[in-house]
């Protein structure tokens, strides 16, 4: 092939994808998406064990942090007003920036221009929090990583993470949601 | 958490309408019966649930929610640095595709192209054989490995399997040796079925068409606590292809294939055991060359168990069985036995590992029919075993190494090593590169050592492993919340490829070498977007250049053609639909390049395929295959007359329950 013809060839994808950049993609309807994901949050905390000492006492409250950004639009409130993880009520508390002393239970991670999914993972590594990422807002994936599979939430699960937190998730959890970390080539790192 | 969940049966129906309020709930048995359609047409309002309802849902039920999202376009997104594409349960039933490699054709990343009715060639980054033999893909179906000892290549006509059960194919282009052992040379072909847990209740697929028929049913059950099974049969009968002229090329099959799958999960272990059973028979002109029988069954067994500490071991046997009985009188018959292990751990925050063994062995009888060629001997037993490590080290927050090797022993060249180094950077949360170096090696097949024909054909005695050194650079990222782009090009250098050489002093018999090298050069690219929630467009393109040459004192006999026929490039578009009242529409093109040795001209073709939800459980469609022509060709083999396909027209009624 001359290279004329092989440059024409390299080029035509990216003609193609610059075309299908400049049609529009708004006013997709998320709102049902948001509301699952929203569930799922607090729900996971039933199948995950913290460590000893994540709580001071009894009645300390579960904390639930969404660190920049929230998509959820008022909707994790929603679903957790009143309710409890054992007898921890949950309090929701909206961060701009994850700290290694924010005391998150779980954390999802939306990411900001202050601090990426990614430094924010770092700052909470090693510390007893469930991360939680979302595949709509990038490939970054902490503990949990909500992704659409066949039009529905389902999440990656990576266990060796959850292990550096000292968390256990039950065995139900894990066979809901699809395994990461296996160091297959499909499901690696 | 207030105990909602495991209320219900797990049988429930796998789309839930969430009630909003009195006026929702009043249009609960409409929106039941429409909803996967309308949740993409439907105005926000009405499909807003409060996250207050979903509470009462258990978790399980929570997963089953069916969300037409934007977001569908980040899954494929994985942080593999590797060209990995990934083919959906939901892509699957969209292509209208029936068979296996009819499956395949969703890949950008892979080759295919049908020969006759039931003969395809397939194959990643080239080098794909006249005769259907592409030789430098492995091939797995729930990690039992299906290519077959006899020429290191999969016998597609016998791959099937219930097509709605299958929940992904991963098709990484590129080595992956390390991980998957000899033969994942060019690329490897991962078919995961689901759980049987996963499975509903009934399905069943009836699909009547102007070439090919078809009918499948699954039942699916619970067997105690923590355990549930699943039994299929399916029955088909495959069309005749026709010749240039027009006439038919009589060379129809049929084929019947039972099977099972039941998993048993108990606290952390998961107990797999499947398998499946069939026979094919070519139905047509018994003068036709592959026509004759098939048949072979498996079994497989799989026990995982994971660890408190986050590591998981995995243990899986396996017996596959397959033989082929042909008109020329050929029979073969091979039998498989492996065992293979894996366990994955976590050392520090900065290290996952990955060791693994394996061991396998094949059983082959090769019997020739009057006049053909033969294997010599023409039985053999050959032994595989290997040890794997791979360690993926974070270097970084947003540099990770993945370093690796595989040493494997096979009957014939002994100890191979195949390392492997890949090196990802996240650039930004949306943004990945990636760079690999591997080696991988084709170990010999007994058709490359062992095929005799007196007086023109000797064999290969010296036939060494062909050698691959893989260089690949990627890109994976989010060019926009809707719009997802992977790019990956690579450079192989191959050496010692089979050669076909004439013998000193005479020229026959030939004899089978390892005389050829060269490099190949490549991008594979492929885009989603989502244009609407409701509107997803998926475009997909590879290029392929090879430099082949023989190396000095060769004397070869049939040139570097012998080594392939591939196309330049290939590109595909296709378009998804979820229209209001229950209807879908599905348009795809496919554009293949022209083949050069036997020549083929470049082609484009158009399936399209309309589907209709027409009750909650019931959803009809009609497809049209290769619309665009009244027949044409993709390969040819120079040993038989070409076979085109023709179009065709499909109705299909698949039920579930």
């Amino acid at each position: 092939m001359s290279s004329g013809a092989l440059t024409r060839r390299l080029l035509r994808p990216i003609a193609l994808t610059v075309l299908l950049a400049a049609i529009p993609a708004h006013g997709a309807d998320r709102s049902l998406e948001y509301a699952v994901k929203a569930t799922f949050l607090y729900k996971f905390a039933s199948f995950v064990e913290w460590p000893q000492g994540s709580f001071a006492r009894e009645s300390s409250p579960f904390n639930l942090c969404v660190v920049g950004p929230d998509p959820f639009a008022g909707r994790i409130q929603e679903a957790v007003s009143g309710q409890n993880v054992g007898r921890h009520p949950i309090v929701l508390r909206q961060l701009a920036r994850a700290e290694r002393q924010s005391d998150c239970h779980v954390m999802f991670i939306s990411g900001s221009a202050n601090q990426s999914v990614a430094e924010a993972l770092e700052a909470v590594s090693g510390t007893a929090t469930l991360t939680v990422t979302d595949s709509a807002i990038g490939p970054t994936a902490g503990i949990m990583h909500f992704v659409i599979v066949d039009d529905r939430v389902s999440f990656d699960i990576d266990n060796a993470a959850a292990a550096r937190n000292r968390l256990v998730i039950s065995s139900k959890l894990l066979a809901l949601g699809r395994r990461v970390n296996v160091a297959r080539p499909g499901n690696e790192p | 958490m207030p105990a909602t969940a495991g209320e219900r049966e797990a049988g429930d129906p796998t789309t839930y309408a969430v009630p909003a309020g009195p006026q929702v709930r009043f249009w609960l048995p409409v929106a039941m019966a429409l909803l996967s359609a309308l949740a993409a047409s439907l105005s926000a309002q009405e499909q807003i649930a409060s996250a207050r309802d979903l509470r009462r849902l258990s978790i399980e039920e929570l997963a089953q929610i069916k969300v037409t999202s934007v977001s569908k376009v980040a899954e494929p997104l994985n942080q593999a640095a590797a060209a990995v594409f990934v083919i959906t349960n939901d892509a699957i039933r969209r292509s209208g595709a029936n068979s296996i490699p009819e499956v395949l054709r969703l890949a950008p990343n892979l080759q295919v192209a049908r020969l006759d009715a039931n003969t395809y060639a397939v194959t990643a980054r080239g080098f794909n054989q006249s005769s259907g033999t592409a030789n430098k893909l492995l091939v797995l179906i729930d990690g039992r490995a299906i290519y077959s000892p006899l020429f290191s290549g999969t016998f597609w006509d016998a791959q099937r399997t219930f097509i709605d059960d299958i929940d992904r194919i991963e098709v990484i282009s590129g080595p992956g040796g390390t991980l998957w052992g000899a033969n994942a040379v060019n690329g490897v072909i991962n078919i995961i079925t689901k759980s049987a847990a996963e499975t509903g209740d009934w399905t069943v697929d009836a699909r009547l068409g102007s070439l090919d028929r078809r009918l499948g049913v699954r039942y699916g059950a619970a067997l105690g606590p923590g355990t549930r099974f699943r039994v299929y049969g399916l029955g088909l009968r495959q069309g005749s292809m026709v010749r240039a002229d027009g006439t038919s090329t009589d060379d129809s099959w049929n084929h019947l294939q039972g099977g099972f799958r039941a998993d048993r999960s108990q606290g952390s272990d998961t107990l797999t055991l499947q398998g499946d059973f069939y026979r094919g028979t070519g139905i047509g002109r018994p003068a036709f060359l592959p026509s004759g029988t098939i048949s072979g069954g498996n079994v497989s067994a799989t026990w995982a168990r994971k660890f408190s500490g986050g590591s998981n071991l995995r243990v899986q046997t396996y017996f596959d069985n397959s033989r082929r009985l042909l008109v020329s009188g050929i029979d073969a018959t091979v039998d498989q036995y492996a065992l293979e292990t894996q366990y994955d751990f976590s050392r520090g925050s900065r290290h996952a590992l990955v060791v693994g063994a394996g061991y396998r062995i094949t059983d082959d009888r090769f019997e020739r029919g009057p006049g053909t060629a033969f294997l010599s001997p023409d039985e053999r037993t050959l032994r595989f075993a290997n040890v794997f490590a791979q360690d993926a080290i974070a270097l970084s927050r947003r540099l990770k190494l993945a370093v690796g090797i595989k040493v494997e022993d096979n009957s014939y060249t002994g100890v191979e090593l195949m390392p492997d180094a890949r090196l990802s950077w996240s650039v930004s949360d949306r943004t990945m590169l990636w760079t690999s170096v591997a080696r991988a090696v084709r170990t010999p097949s007994r058709f490359d050592t062992d095929l005799i024909n007196p007086g023109v054909l000797a064999g290969g005695p010296d036939f060494q492993s062909e050698d691959l050194l893989a260089n690949e650079v990627g890109y994976r990222g989010l060019l926009s919340p809707s719009l997802s782009l992977s790019v990956s090009a690579f450079y192989n250098v191959y050496d010692r490829l089979r050669t076909v050489e004439a013998s000193t002093p005479a020229v026959f018999p030939l004899v089978v070498r390892n005389n050829m090298e060269g490099d190949t050069q490549g991008v594979e690219t492929w885009a989603n977007l989502a244009v609407r929630d409701w509107w997803h467009l998926s475009a997909g393109f590879s290029a392929l250049r090879k430099n082949l040459r023989l190396a000095p004192g060769n004397r070869d006999v049939f040139g570097v053609a012998f080594a392939g026929n591939d196309p330049r490039y290939q590109s595909q578009l296709r378009s998804s639909m979820d229209l209001p009242r229950g209807f879908a529409v599905d348009v795809w093109l496919r554009n293949v390049g022209r083949l050069k040795r036997p020549a083929v001209p470049s082609y484009l073709e158009a399936d399209a395929r309309i589907a209709w939800q027409a009750a909650d459980k019931l959803e009809l469609s009609l497809d049209g295959q290769n619309l665009l022509h009244e027949r044409h060709l993709e390969f040819v083999n120079p040993s038989i007359l070409p076979s085109e396909v023709p179009r065709s027209l499909t109705l299909t009624a698949r039920w579930t329950r």
